[in-house]
Formats: C-alpha cells, sequence, structure tokens
C-alpha cells in the first residue's frame, strides 16, 4: 500500500477520489444552500462569493446541486460497476475455468452483447422500464460486464494449468477451492484495474443518460441533469454547462489514474 | 508376466492411452492427433522406485498427469493398491487420491505465491481434515518442515523468500502431508544446481526408507535415474521401450534406443573412453508417429519387420522387458 | 608456448539494481590459447554468462565491466572503439547461446538470418553468399540444407536452430567461439549430437573455444582445460584429467562428488552433497566465498582474498588448505 501511494498517478487519483468521497459524503455540511430551494430573485448570477458557481434557471445554487449530485453519480458509478463486475468474474471464472462448450457458449454470449452498441441498448430499456436511479444502475451494470468477463476468462485460462493449482487438485481441492483460493487471487490486479476504468465510465453514461432527459429525474441533482438544464441557457449562462463538464471530466480523469497507478504497480518487472 | 506379480503391484497402468486435439492450421476443419501416450502398460511394487527415462515430447509429463487424473485418460486401466483408479467418483476418488501425490519440476510455479509456506502444507490437511485444531495442524505441518529440512520459522515466508532448493522442499513437504503411499515425481531436480541437486535426492532416498514410500521417479537424466531408481523404464514417442533392474540396465541396455540414450551421456570422468554409439536424426513428430516400431527411422539395427509391425513389449530374461524385434 | 589468444585478467562486471550491486563477475583471471577450449564451468549465479558477456562487451544494464582488461590477439577489448569492436565481434569472436529459439528473428527464414552475417563478414555478392550459406549449413550437418534455407525458425527443431546458431557463429570464421551452454536445452541424444559437431569443427577450423556449462560430464569428455567459477571467481583452474583425478578446492571436490555415477549402483551409499546454497551476490562472506559451506574451511579461511595459487605446473587452485596438495 505505501509503495502505491508512492506512485504518483495512483496518489493524484486517489486524492481526487478521496475528496470526491469526502465530498459526497459531507454534502449536507458543504453545500451553502438547500439544493432544491429556488430563489426567484436570483436567477442565472454568474459565480460570486454568495453563490459560489452562480445559480440556475430557477435560482438554486449551482454549488449545492453539485455537491449533492456527486452522491447520485458515485453511487450510481459503484453500485452499476459493482453489478458488472459481479457479473464479468462469476462468467469468466466458469468460463475460463470449465473450458469446452460452456465456455462456447458464453464467449459467444459475449460476442452478441459486443455487437449491440451498449449505449442504445441501455436507451432502449430505460425507455421501456422508465427511468429512476435504480433502473439506471442496474441497467448500466447488466450491459457493461463483457469486458470483465473477457479479462477474467483470459486470466483463469493461463491460471488453471499452473502447477500449483495442479498440486492443489491433486491433494484433493474442489474447483470452489481452486477458484477461489487458488486462481481469483491473481487475476484480482486487473479486475481491478478494470473496475477503475468501470467506473468512469459508468458516471459517464450515468450523465449522458441525463443529459438526454432519461436519467436521473428532476428535482434529484445529478451532474448529469445540471449539465441537461444548463443546455438550454448555454449562450448567456455558461457556468450551468461547464461546472458540471468538468466536474466529470475530473471524476473519470481520476479514476483512470488510479487505474493506471494500479497497474503499474502490480507489475512485477516494477515492484521488485 | 505372472499373475501373482500383478497382484502384487501398488501401482498397476495399463494399455493406458491419451491423444491431444491439435489444429494444424486454421483453414483445416479435420483436428489432427497427438499420440500422447500410446498404449502404455508398467507396474510398481511396493517400496520400489521406478525411474521413468525419456526425452522431451516422449509422454513421461502426460503420463505423470494421467496417473494422477489431472489429466483423464481416453482409454487403459489404473489399478491403484488394487482399486480400479479410473472407476472412482466423489468421495471415494478424493479417499484414493490422498494415496498418490505429486512432486513437480519447477519449484517456483509448483507453490501458489501468494500463500505462506504454512499455508502451502497445511492445504492438504485442511482439505481432507486431517488435524483436529489449527493449532494441530500447525504441529502437523512443523513436523513435516523438520522433515524436509526446513527450519519452524519456514512456516510464515512465501515462497520468494526462498531459493530454489528450498522451494523444492516445500512441494516435497505438501506432497507428504496426506502420508500418501505412491510418489509421483516429474523431473524433482532438473531445474536445481548440481550441488543442490544431491541434497534434493538424498531427501528423496531417506525419506523413502523413513516413510516406506514407493516413487515414480521422472527423469531425463539417466545418471539421476541410474542413482535412485530399483528398475527403469524408458519411453519414446507415447511408447514404453525398455523395462528392466537399473543395474542390468546400465550393463546391457538392450533396446537400440535405450543404448543411444546411455552413450550419450556424458561422463565425468575424462580417463574413460568409450565408443559412442551416435543416433542420426531427432524423434519425429508425435502427431505422425512412424509405422511399425517408433524408433526404426532412427535405428542402426533397422531390418526387414521393423517398419511394419510394431514389435510388443515382450519378456527378456530376469525380470526385464523389451519391446523390439531384434530379441 | 605460444601467446595466449585471449587473455582476461583481473575482470569486474557488477549489476547496479536498487537493491544494492550484484558482484556477478569480481576479479577474474584467464586464459585462452589458439585451438584450445577451456571449459568454464558454474553453478547459477557463479559468473560464467557474465565473463563469457563481458568478452564481447554485451552486458545488459544495470551491469557494467569496472574493471580489469580483456586482451585479445594483443588489444585491449576494453578501449575498443565502437567500430574496431564491431569488426571483432562476429568476424574474429562469435558466440551461440543457450536457447536458439530467442536468438533467431522469428519473421525471418534461417537461410536469410544467416546470408546477413554471411555478407557482413566477407566480401561477396548476394549469390556467392547464398552458395556459402548453404555451405555452412553444411558444415553444420543441416540435412538438404537447400530446403532448410527457406525454413523459419519455428519449423525447426532445438536441435537443427543450435545448428542454424553455429553456422551463423561460424560465418565469420572466427578464431575464438563463445558458447553459453549451447546444448543445455537440448535433449541427451541430440546434445551428444551437437557437441560431436563442435569437436569436428574445431578440428577442421582450428578456433579455440570457450565452453560454459554446468555439467562437468561434458568438460570431462569435450574440453582441454577446465575453470570453475563460484560466487564470481575462479576457484580451480586446471588441465581436464588433472581437475578430475586431483582436484584442488574442496568446491571442485563437491560438485564432482554430486554428481550421480552409473558404476555407484548401490542406493544405500549417499550421494555427497555440499550443504547450504550459494551466497548471495549482494551480500558476500568476508573472505573465501566457499568458506560458509566449506567441510575444510579454517578460521583463516575467512580472511584470505581468494587468490589463485599454484598447486602443480598448469594447475590453479583458490584455496589455503587444499586437497591433494602439490609437492
Amino acid at each position: 500500500m505505501r509503495k502505491l501511494l508512492q506512485n504518483p498517478q495512483a496518489l493524484a487519483g486517489g486524492a481526487i477520489i478521496f475528496s470526491l468521497a469526502l465530498v459526497a459524503l459531507l454534502a449536507p455540511y458543504i453545500s451553502t444552500h438547500d439544493p432544491g430551494d429556488p430563489n426567484l430573485w436570483a436567477i442565472l448570477l454568474p459565480p460570486s462569493s454568495h453563490h459560489l458557481l452562480g445559480t440556475d434557471d430557477l435560482g438554486r445554487d449551482v454549488f449545492s446541486r453539485m455537491v449533492f449530485g456527486s452522491r447520485i453519480s458515485l453511487l450510481v458509478g459503484l453500485i452499476a460497476v459493482g453489478i458488472s463486475s459481479l457479473i464479468g468474474i462469476i462468467l469468466g471464472s466458469i468460463s475460463g475455468f470449465y473450458g469446452k462448450h460452456i465456455d462456447s457458449i458464453i464467449m459467444r454470449f459475449v460476442d452478441i452483447m459486443l455487437c449491440i452498441p451498449t449505449f442504445f441498448l441501455i436507451l432502449a430499456v430505460i425507455a421501456l422500464i422508465g427511468p429512476s436511479i435504480f433502473n439506471i444502475m442496474v441497467v448500466i451494470g447488466v450491459t457493461s460486464w463483457m469486458g470483465v468477463t473477457r479479462l477474467v476468462r483470459a486470466e483463469f485460462l493461463s491460471l488453471r494449468e499452473r502447477e500449483f493449482v495442479l498440486a492443489a487438485r491433486a491433494a484433493g481441492a474442489r474447483n470452489y477451492r481452486l477458484i477461489i483460493r487458488h486462481i481469483l487471487p491473481h487475476a484480482l490486479t486487473p479486475i481491478m484495474v478494470a473496475f477503475t476504468l468501470g467506473l468512469g465510465g459508468a458516471i459517464f453514461i450515468e450523465s449522458a443518460l441525463s443529459f438526454l432527459g432519461i436519467g436521473v429525474q428532476p428535482p434529484t441533482p445529478s451532474w448529469g441533469n445540471i449539465l441537461t438544464e444548463g443546455k438550454d441557457n448555454i449562450d448567456i449562462a455558461w457556468w450551468l454547462s461547464v461546472f458540471p463538464g468538468l466536474a466529470i471530466l475530473i471524476t473519470v480523469l481520476g479514476f483512470y489514474l488510479l487505474a493506471e497507478g494500479i497497474r503499474e504497480f502490480s507489475n512485477p518487472r516494477l515492484k521488485k | 508376466m505372472l499373475k501373482e506379480n500383478i497382484d502384487n503391484n501398488l501401482l498397476e497402468v495399463r494399455n493406458l492411452k491419451k491423444y491431444f486435439p491439435v489444429q494444424t492450421s486454421f483453414f483445416s476443419s479435420s483436428r489432427e492427433l497427438v499420440h500422447a501416450v500410446d498404449g502404455v502398460s508398467f507396474g510398481i511394487k511396493p517400496g520400489e522406485t521406478l525411474g521413468l527415462a525419456g526425452e522431451s515430447g516422449c509422454g513421461k509429463s502426460t503420463l505423470a498427469r494421467l496417473i494422477l487424473r489431472l489429466v483423464e485418460p481416453d482409454s487403459g486401466e489404473i489399478i491403484f493398491a488394487g482399486e480400479d483408479f479410473l472407476k472412482k467418483r466423489g468421495q471415494e476418488l478424493r479417499r484414493l487420491r490422498r494415496k498418490i501425490q505429486i512432486v513437480f519440476q519447477d519449484p517456483q510455479s509448483s507453490l501458489n505465491p501468494r500463500m505462506k509456506a504454512g499455508e502451502i502444507i497445511s492445504e492438504p490437511i485442511q482439505i481432507h481434515s486431517l488435524a483436529p485444531s489449527r493449532a494441530a495442524r500447525k504441529e502437523i505441518v512443523i513436523e513435516l518442515l523438520r522433515q524436509v529440512g526446513l527450519p519452524p520459522d519456514s512456516y510464515s515466508r512465501y515462497p520468494h523468500e526462498f531459493s530454489g532448493g528450498q522451494r523444492q522442499r516445500i512441494g516435497i513437504a505438501r506432497a507428504l502431508a496426506l502420508n500418501p503411499e505412491l510418489i509421483v515425481a516429474d523431473e524433482p531436480v532438473s531445474s536445481l544446481d548440481v550441488s543442490i541437486q544431491a541434497q534434493i535426492l538424498n531427501l528423496f532416498s531417506d525419506l523413502k526408507t523413513r516413510k516406506n514410500l514407493t516413487y515414480l521417479f521422472i527423469s531425463h537424466d539417466l545418471r539421476v535415474l541410474s542413482w535412485i531408481s530399483d528398475r527403469i523404464a524408458v519411453m519414446y514417442l507415447g511408447e514404453m521401450t525398455e523395462i528392466a533392474p537399473t543395474q542390468e540396465l546400465i550393463n546391457k541396455p538392450l533396446h537400440p534406443y535405450t543404448q543411444a540414450l546411455f552413450a550419450a551421456v556424458p561422463i565425468p570422468d575424462p580417463a574413460t573412453q568409450r565408443k559412442k554409439l551416435l543416433v542420426p536424426g531427432e524423434p519425429p513428430s508425435p502427431i505422425h508417429p512412424p509405422s511399425g516400431c517408433r524408433f526404426h527411422p532412427r535405428c542402426p539395427f533397422v531390418f526387414a519387420p521393423c517398419k511394419d509391425t510394431p514389435p510388443p513389449l515382450k519378456p527378456a530374461g530376469n525380470d526385464r522387458l523389451v519391446s523390439c524385434h531384434l530379441y | 608456448m605460444t601467446n595466449p589468444l585471449l587473455k582476461v585478467d583481473n575482470l569486474q562486471t557488477h549489476f547496479f539494481t536498487p537493491e544494492g550491486v550484484i558482484r556477478a563477475a569480481d576479479g577474474i583471471s584467464f586464459e585462452l590459447f589458439p585451438g584450445e577450449t577451456l571449459g568454464l564451468v558454474g553453478e547459477s549465479g557463479s559468473g560464467k554468462t557474465v565473463t563469457a558477456l563481458s568478452i564481447l562487451r554485451l552486458v545488459p544494464p544495470p551491469g557494467r565491466i569496472v574493471g580489469g582488461r580483456i586482451e585479445f590477439a594483443g588489444r585491449d577489448i576494453l578501449q575498443l572503439n565502437p567500430s574496431e569492436l564491431r569488426k571483432i565481434r562476429g568476424d574474429r569472436i562469435a558466440m551461440v547461446f543457450q536457447e536458439p529459439m530467442s536468438a533467431l528473428n522469428p519473421v525471418l527464414t534461417v537461410g536469410n538470418q544467416v546470408l546477413e552475417s554471411v555478407l557482413l563478414h566477407q566480401k561477396t555478392s548476394r549469390r556467392e553468399g547464398r552458395d556459402k550459406t548453404v555451405e555452412l549449413f553444411k558444415l553444420v550437418g543441416i540435412p538438404s540444407p537447400e530446403m532448410r534455407f527457406k525454413a523459419y525458425p519455428h519449423q525447426l527443431s532445438g536441435g537443427m536452430r543450435q545448428r542454424v546458431m553455429l553456422a551463423m557463429a561460424l560465418a565469420g570464421k572466427p578464431d575464438l567461439l563463445l558458447a553459453d551452454e549451447p546444448t543445455t536445452a537440448l535433449d541427451v541424444t541430440i546434445q551428444a549430437q551437437v557437441l560431436n559437431l563442435l569437436d569436428e569443427l574445431k578440428k577442421t577450423l582450428g578456433m579455440a573455444v570457450l565452453f560454459i556449462t554446468h555439467d562437468l560430464g561434458i568438460i570431462a569428455e569435450h574440453a582441454d582445460r577446465v575453470a570453475i567459477c563460484y560466487a564470481g571467481k575462479i576457484v580451480e583452474m586446471a588441465p581436464v584429467r588433472e581437475l578430475f583425478s586431483r582436484p584442488a578446492h574442496p568446491y571442485a571436490q563437491g560438485l564432482l562428488n554430486s554428481i550421480p555415477k552409473f558404476s555407484s549402483g548401490k542406493k544405500d551409499l549417499k550421494l555427497t552433497a555440499l550443504p547450504g546454497t550459494v551466497p548471495d551476490l549482494k551480500h558476500l562472506p568476508p573472505g573465501c566465498r566457499f568458506e560458509p559451506r566449506c567441510p575444510r574451511s579454517r578460521p583463516a579461511c575467512r580472511e584470505y582474498d581468494g587468490e589463485l595459487k599454484t598447486m602443480r605446473a598448469g594447475h590453479l587452485a583458490a584455496c589455503i588448505n587444499p586437497l591433494n596438495p602439490g609437492e
């Protein structure tokens, strides 16, 4: 862990994620106004000392809305990627460990899923079942597990014939023990990298959905729908689009840096 | 072979076969088969060390994995202590597996790098619930460490903290953890330096007498095999070519391939001047093994029947078997 | 006596790693005469490969030659400028490696790769070079050389690849061949073929060979003199027969005893193994580096700098309490 902190990329990424998590956690204490409270006397004010990031067309404080919006964005990211990673790890393990027909079936299914443009699939499903935070998390989760599956499968394929796995099998270990104790731990690093990269992606998809108006529904603030509302007034109130856009950018960058850092850190040649 | 002889064997392998499919080219749909182990039969008596010799690709490693059922054979029989090993399933299989353990060639890759030595050795004990408590298990492991010549504090160290020879000792301790009757050692000293190799060979020999073990000892190094084995079996291209008591095999190898193999071993004594039997050519591909005797294209004594008729493994005097038309 | 072809004097090649300085070769000195085969023997980490790489100035970073002289045909290789060095590499000194697969370019035919070296070292046209390449293939015993010219490395067996490497090394008609474990990756029967070939080539071409190996058997059969390395130093150097019959350094004797021999048929005889392992080159023991493992160690050994002493004519050993001491 100390070695990981010596990696500048991981450190920068980690710092960004940590601050974001802190903001989300302490939202009620950090925000300067009630994020849902309209104020007709303060419509579309530019950033000032009173409204740090200005106000929107209903006079709501953009800073406070973004602070609360970080909760939604991070939550959607974590849960969605949690779901996709879980599916990916399970399918990938089964595919890579058992091989043969099960492997062919799962891999063909992955190919089919990859042929469908994910974003339009998500759009279609959300349109069908209706937008809610829960639905969005689940739909993003069940449509983005293919990468992890392939990754885990590849790791399992190369690890399952390793001699220490054979030795455990010769000692009478059952399959679940081989998978959980002997193979999966070695696949964890690439899974973590994929998880971190996935987080940025999921937050981005949520924002895009909200931007299109079928994501998180107002009045609940999310970075995506702040951005959506901002687009109507982009000519007169730049701050409504620029700040949520920047927030998304920085978050994705933060996760990306962390993922790169982990990848570099876990490279055995650099380790020792 | 006499019937009683067979019944006395701890391990009896009959006509074992394993072919692996290989895709030869991207466009051809027909799969070709590597004849890795092609009808191998032999037996090991209790308390005996049978050495298995052969060059790379002759199928000796596959044979080891088949005997442990890490790879399922296509056909044949494996009888262990009178029981049909290949017919066992579930609990029965696990019970029988305890009695056959394996030591691998490369102690680097055969130890899980993320587990401590103690955890590696105690895992088999845990799997088979052989110790009543965690403390009892640790006690057994410390004792095993002592038996293979490692200090007790090795228990909480990781594989990378050990030297190659010490890692192989851990691999041996793991194999011993289940109190097996048969240990299959697959090139266990090939990756070690000469001075360390001698230490590990001595350890194998000590453990055998102390624990009343039976070994199937696989090696490409005839010097090692002739030191440790009671009998030596020689494989070529998936088939058994000769089985004989060690001293007799050294004194008078019968099969031309065995002769070539012994002649090729460099002897660390500049005073001996030997006439070398150099066989020409290289082992052919195990995908299309030669017809008849598989050694015939390289054999200096090849004659009429060799090209077409595969020679059976037949008795050739005192406890010897050879698969050659010359005898 | 003739002048030595190669004279290595107090060579020091160290590797500067973040964890500390590895003194891989630490004061290596020897001479090699024209037409002679000197065996350089040692276990992993003894400095034998690094010595060979140093002679061609091919030590990979973080390694660096930090001291000593390497005199080849009267010139110090360490003082040559890059273009002079290139003239020596391949032209007068060539090297073959243990793993020919990684030393060959996988996307070029072996014929073209050997042709490249021929064109590099001999002033001929491409057509003539082609004939010379086929000639070289014949010389190293590659069957149907015209056909093999168009083969890619992966289409050849290990033995054939090593022959191709030899052909490439011989393209410049070198005076000195550095052979780094050239047969270790090969099966015994193939090893015997390649060693035989090397002996013949040496005779016909009159090259000197520095033969690096861990196998004393090969040395006994194919070298004229032998130098034994331990932890970055040469501990004993002698004519082959002399070393095998009267080893002086306890390590040399330990190595000889570690090898199982065919004649020692009885198994109750233990191999006399050296205890312990090779020292960590980053933390070397004071004095004689073999002292911690030595059965003949004395307190004075811890102050002895490991300088080679003359035992008999042509027989040097770095020991103050040698076996078979001279008159």
